[in-house]
């Protein structure tokens, strides 16, 4: 399981401004509750384009 | 990847996503956080390093290695006491600049391991290892640096690890302090140092030398230092250290200096360096036939720029020749343009030698090969050029005649010279049969 969160974590990185990334579309914390819910971690991604 | 990540975007210009950068205090994007279900920080990457797979190397170390806040915090509870984690968790803390944890962090670093046994790395600013502990001790005397509070620290540093990994960065560090901030005699002592150490970096003196302008209560000290930056600055000056110099000698009054630093010489050269740029630029892809628009408008600016350079036009030519476009070379760089140095023998004979080169143009060449004699007629250099330009034509008995002038003008040192010259053109001029 660790291995595989590693080279998720990698991939998603890599990709998390690429086309076609699935982003939650809630806030902060309401991403935090679905991954609780769902046994997860969340990866945020603090952007700005100025 | 949405297997095991629930994947959220927070845009510092979206309300909601406002609102996250205050709750996790995020100084500067990109960062990255992971959090896990209870909203707990497991890790983050503050900042993004290209080429991906840099940046990929980087998360896999971090993460393969254990080195994750969360991982590291856990170490650090069990054995507090271990260098190693204390500095790799303190320097978590500090890229997201928080200092209130970072800096304690830091200082068990130093008390725990004074002799830095404990490990080293390499940042990726710089190219030698550094030891946790060095490293720890630079933050540490980095932070009083912050709103010019204090600079003993860091000198301090200095003195400590004069040939230290970090003594560049320790120095550079400093000058943000001193730059703009601190007594005009302090300021000046941090300066002689600095370039004591450094003495070949430019923009050190640049920093100096605006300082005393700054200050404008003794420019007399400065002239060692406009001395010494017009010294480094000679063979390639550089804009921004010209104006300096220029500045400093307009505060003194002296116009004629500024003028010498950054004025018509300065200018003259500068747009030559670049016409030759653009030319070596255009002569690289017009031999490969590649990028040819590119040729065309390097070439064009390079003419714009410095339309009566010969070597310019000359450089042009061959730039043209190498598109195939004679005729366009010759327009450039012909016996029209010849005409304009038609008094000046040194120039021809530069004309001479390209077109013989290049075997075009030859009769051009001849004309302006026969003025060179006109001008000159004891000169064996012209005789000799004219002796190659024959024998290019074809025309050996001219040859021979014109490198037999060359030899019997010839200096002293220039006769063996001339004289095998001369031998090489009667070797090629025997018939193949009489050749033993």
């Amino acid at each position: 399981m660790r291995k595989s969160l590693i080279v998720v974590f990698a991939l998603l990185l890599l990709a998390a401004s690429a086309a076609g990334q699935v982003w939650f579309k809630g806030t902060v914390d309401e991403a935090v509750a679905r991954a609780k819910a769902e046994s997860k971690l969340v990866l945020v991604d603090f952007y700005s384009d100025g | 990847m949405t297997k095991y990540f629930v994947v959220v975007r927070a845009d510092r210009d979206e309300e909601k996503g406002a609102e996250a950068f205050r709750k996790y205090a995020i100084l500067g994007t990109p960062t990255t956080i992971v959090l896990d279900g209870d909203g707990a920080e497991v890790d983050w990457i503050v900042g993004y390093h290209a080429p991906p797979e840099k940046f990929q190397a980087k998360v896999n170390r971090s993460v393969a290695g254990g080195e994750t806040l969360k991982s590291l915090t856990a170490a650090h509870a069990l054995n507090p006491k271990d260098a190693a984690t204390a500095f790799k968790l303190g320097r978590k803390y500090a890229e997201r600049a928080d200092e209130a944890k970072a800096l304690p962090l830091y200082r068990d670093v130093v008390a725990l391991d004074p002799a830095g046994q404990a490990g080293a790395f390499t940042p990726d600013f710089m190219k030698a290892p550094v030891t946790f502990t060095q490293y720890a001790e630079y933050e540490l005397a980095r932070f009083p640096l912050q709103g010019r509070r204090d600079s003993a620290p860091m000198r301090a540093y200095i003195a400590k690890y004069p040939g230290g990994p970090m003594l560049r960065l320790a120095f550079s560090s400093l000058d943000i302090f001193y730059y703009g901030g601190a007594l005009a005699a302090e300021a000046d002592a941090f300066y002689a140092d600095y370039t004591a150490k450094f003495p070949t970096e430019t923009w050190v003196l640049q920093k100096w030398l605006t300082r005393i302008l700054q200050d404008k209560t003794s420019l007399d000290k400065g002239l060692a230092v406009a001395d010494r930056l017009t010294e480094l600055t000679e063979s390639n000056p550089d804009p921004y250290a010209q104006a300096v110099i220029a500045e400093f000698y307009l505060a003194r009054g002296d116009k004629a200096k500024a003028e010498e630093a950054f004025g018509k010489p300065f200018i003259d050269s500068h747009l030559s360096n670049i016409a030759f740029g653009l030319l070596q630029f255009a002569d690289f892809w017009a031999q490969r036939r590649e990028n040819t628009d590119r040729v065309e408008s390097a070439v064009a600016a390079a003419l714009k720029l410095q339309p009566e350079n010969m070597f310019v036009r000359l450089q042009a030519a061959k730039v043209f020749l190498g598109l195939g476009r004679d005729e366009t070379a010759i327009d450039v760089f012909g016996p029209a343009y010849a005409k304009t140095y038609w008094d000046e023998p040194g120039e021809l004979r530069s004309y001479i030698y390209f077109w013989t080169q290049q075997g075009r143009n030859l009769d051009g060449a001849l004309a302006a090969g026969l003025r060179t004699i006109a001008l000159r007629p004891r000169a064996y250099y012209h005789w000799s050029a004219l002796g190659d330009l024959y024998l290019k034509m074809g025309d050996k008995a001219k040859a021979l005649d014109a490198a037999g002038k060359a030899v019997e003008f010839a200096s002293p040192s220039a006769k063996p010279a001339m004289q095998r010259n001369l031998d090489k053109i009667k070797g090629q001029a025997e018939p193949p049969a009489s050749k033993k």
